[in-house]
């Protein structure tokens, strides 16, 4: 019986070739023997399966000096955010991670680790520390402008800039945000902005008025979604009658009308409507 | 001693059998191949339970490799078990929850996935109906806009639902028919009184045991939301400081820590007057009972009027040896001699808002065949043969009430500014404690001011716990939210929304911060907020 060239091959130099197929195998970099172990990691993420995550970027890991060595870091750095139970040790490890990273580089890894040093500081960490959180969006905003982490800080440093404890006045911590808007670069940030403005007029009991163009520019803007573009609507048809322009309140009531047929202020604005035109 | 081996093979035969039909169970009945998605819901009214077999009995016909199981859990003890079920991972793959149960902030994110991708595909199930290509929550009857549907926090879609609920009074139309000569029920708020003393004359002269209402904890919770919010119409305006015309949770519990409304409000302190008169129209004692013995008692003929959801319809219309007809609660309005100053006019039903809701479970073993389910229930056929099974209110544009639950359609046309009522204030704890001492309206010595004294009382302990917790779930949704929308961006790549949850939510947080800060007499910078609480 014919015999094949494996069959010749001895168990001991089967095992020696079975050895080196896996030390060179180990040796590839991670992307390469796991392309999907980074994408796997974010995906795992998005439903916050944080051991899957940690798993999945542990493996993509490997290779550290690559960039998706400095993306597995950051994706490991959010997973011990995430994973529960969350412990300060897990905080502190991942801020530390963050802190490598920003200081590291200006790849999005330094960006979204510059982010994420803000929100450990305002939400991860045990006792938060607003204005640590304020000082790192604002270093992050003038190190990497036009990055959509950049405009994401700018969006958390406007709520801290009007809730944070300090003595200064309503309308000045209003102005503050106005500054941080006027670099805003994304829609959706400045979507974002114009509500938070909007919305800090009417709880500091501000004049209405100078909420409508705020109101107007998010409405604009686009990108509300149902429930809060239904709000805008009304909001704007609201300010608009109070303030007289009527016309304006008009179209805004008749648009919300329209748009948003089985919501429960459909008869609340036809009212508003009947009254506007008797 | 051959006994003794007799023994031994006995056992050694019984501990066989019971892990073969161990093996068997878990496999399931359906064989190797079939993949079974399991549900649980803890709907025990009318028809429900048929409703959802049905649907289920209809999929496995078109989907021969899937069985439905489904497993009902009495509402009593639906909660713990679901906790601890999916505590354990050995939860269902479809699980009925609902927000206003609360915990979602803390639920949603551990437990439950959302279905936002999905939702934004058309519904497969409806191809060949005007509905074909339309995205799956738009089938919805309110856009799955309402708080299961949508996550406002999260941003994420989670729950599709199968049915709408309408909150009615039932009358024993046979009872009033005797007591009264009139077939028709009460039109106006003083016809209602009206109607209250001839019930107690005609119960007296014939030494019957008969009260106006069969009421129970859990019904005159659900009468109060109209009563209260329909009350409190006239007042609203002055707290929806954001000029949406209509009232936040934000607003109504800033608005209750600065002091801007209380129980002594005047129009509330009316809510609180009707309330009352409707307690004395019930049995005596009606706070110690839950609604299977109201129910019980309207079926017995010792009450003419439950007031029940529409959920509760097919029941009656099953049990009741006698003629149900069915009333909304007449509030006093603009003609009331008592009330008219302080009301604003007709009440409507809110908005089209869906419910009983199905969460998927994160762990489950077959997501894509739970959410095929998910699709078929909530499709046209689907919720056509629910609605149809169970009398319930289809959730789905095109889906047909039946010709008994059509009487139930909500009621529009009319004012309606918050599905938070003012005795869910601040929420969990506030709602407790308000039906903790609604005895203290009811009671022997009860009245709206003893009610009010309490509530000075006691209230602003519980207001204050529900706060923190909301504080506290609030960040831990914002901890989570972080994690989940980075992850997302960076698994998309898509960078048209911001990589962080909106930031009015967090304006909102610090907001309340303040306002607890300030309401605790901590000093507190004009304006500013405090560390967490």
């Amino acid at each position: 019986m014919k015999r094949g060239p494996l069959a010749r091959i001895d168990s001991r130099r089967g095992a020696a070739i079975a050895t080196a197929v896996f030390a060179a195998l180990a040796a590839l970099p991670a992307s390469a023997t796991e392309p999907a172990g980074i994408g796997a990691g974010w995906k795992a993420l998005t439903l916050l399966n944080a051991d899957g995550a940690l798993r999945a970027f542990s493996t993509a890991g490997a290779a550290a000096n690559l960039p998706e060595g400095r993306e597995a870091r950051f994706g490991r750095a959010l997973a011990l955010l995430a994973k529960q139970p969350i412990t300060p040790a897990q905080v502190d490890e991942a801020r530390s991670i963050c802190a490598e990273l920003a200081a590291g580089g200006i790849d999005d890894a330094a960006q979204g680790a510059g982010y994420f040093l803000g929100r450990i500081a305002q939400h991860h960490q045990e006792t938060p520390d607003l204005a640590e959180a304020a000082r790192q969006y604002r270093r992050l905003i003038e190190a990497h402008p036009s990055s959509i982490w950049a405009d994401t800080a700018r969006t958390r440093l406007a709520v801290l800039e009007l809730y944070a404890p300090a003595p200064e006045p309503a309308p000045a911590r209003l102005a503050h945000v106005a500054g941080i808007l006027a670099t805003a670069r994304t829609p959706a940030a400045r979507s974002e902005l114009h509500l938070l403005m909007a919305d800090a007029i009417f709880y500091f009991g501000l004049p209405v008025a100078d909420s409508l163009p705020h109101l107007s520019a998010a409405e604009k803007l686009g990108l509300l979604d149902g429930p809060a573009r239904a709000d805008v609507l009304v909001q704007i048809a609201e300010i608009s009658a109070m303030t007289g322009d009527i016309a304006q309140a008009r179209k805004f009531y008749q648009a919300y009308l329209a748009e948003f047929p089985l919501d429960q202020r459909q008869f609340m604005v036809r009212e508003k409507l009947r009254a506007l035109e008797g | 001693m051959k006994f003794k081996h007799l023994g031994y093979a006995l056992l050694g035969a019984g501990y066989v059998a019971a892990a073969v039909f161990a093996w068997n169970h878990s496999r399931g009945p359906a064989g190797r191949d079939r993949v079974t998605v399991r549900l649980c819901h803890w709907q025990l009214e009318g028809t429900v339970r048929e409703g959802l077999l049905a649907v289920a009995r209809r999929y496995e016909q078109l989907h021969p490799e899937v069985k439905v199981e489904i497993l009902v859990v009495p509402e009593t003890i639906y909660r713990q078990w679901m906790r601890t079920q999916l505590v354990g991972g050995t939860a269902p793959d479809l699980i009925e929850y609902t927000m206003y149960w609360g915990r979602i902030e803390e639920l949603a994110p551990r437990y439950f996935a959302p279905v936002t991708r999905e939702v934004a595909q058309p519904n497969p199930y409806n191809r060949g109906t005007p509905l074909a290509g339309v995205p799956w929550r738009d089938t919805f009857l309110d856009g799955m806009n309402g708080p299961d549907g949508y996550n406002t926090l999260m941003r994420e879609y989670y729950a599709p639902t199968i049915a709408m609920f309408t909150l009615r009074l039932f009358y024993n139309r046979t009872l009033l028919r005797e007591i009264t000569g009139r077939d028709e029920p009460p039109a106006t708020w003083r016809e209602f009184l009206a109607l209250r003393r001839e019930v107690e004359a005609f119960a007296r002269r014939n030494g019957r045991v008969l009260s106006t209402i069969s009421n129970s904890a859990d019904n005159s919770r659900w009468m109060a939301l109209p009563v209260m919010e329909g009350m409190g119409s006239h007042f609203s305006p002055r707290i929806d400081h954001d000029h949406t015309l209509s009232l936040s949770y934000w607003e109504l519990a800033h608005g209750l820590l600065r002091g801007e409304w209380s129980f002594r409000t005047p129009e509330i302190a009316n809510g609180l007057a009707v309330f009352r008169e409707l307690g004395l129209a019930s049995q005596p004692g009606f706070v110690q009972v839950r609604r299977d013995v109201a129910l019980l008692d309207f079926l017995r003929g010792h009450g003419l009027i439950v007031c029940a959801g529409s959920w509760d319809a097919s029941s009656l219309k099953r049990e009741a040896p006698f003629e149900v007809g069915a009333f909304r609660l007449p509030l006093p309005g603009a003609e009331d001699p008592e009330f008219a100053a302080r009301t604003l006019g007709p009440l409507s039903d809110g908005s089209v808002q869906t419910g009983t809701a199905f969460y998927l479970n994160k762990a489950s073993g077959h997501p894509e065949a739970a959410i095929d389910f998910l699709r078929f229930l909530t499709s046209v056929e689907g919720d056509q043969i629910f609605v149809n099974v169970s009398e319930w209110l289809p959730a789905i544009k095109g889906v047909r009430p039946t010709d008994f639950s059509r009487r139930f359609m909500p009621f529009y046309d009319g004012y309606y500014w918050s599905a938070n009522s003012y005795f869910h204030g601040t929420g969990v704890e506030m709602n407790m404690f308000f039906l903790q001492e609604m005895h203290r309206l009811f009671g022997p010595n009860g009245s709206v001011a003893a009610f009010q004294d309490e509530m000075d009382r006691d209230l602003p302990a519980y207001s204050g716990r529900d706060l923190r917790a909301h504080l506290r779930d609030s960040r831990q949704a914002f901890i989570g939210d972080d994690v989940s929308t980075a992850a997302r961006m960076e698994s998309t790549g898509r960078t048209d929304r911001l990589p962080a949850s909106p930031a009015l939510l967090e304006a909102r947080h610090y907001q309340t911060a303040r306002e607890v800060a300030i309401a605790a007499g901590r000093p507190q910078p004009e304006p500013g907020v405090e560390a967490h609480p």
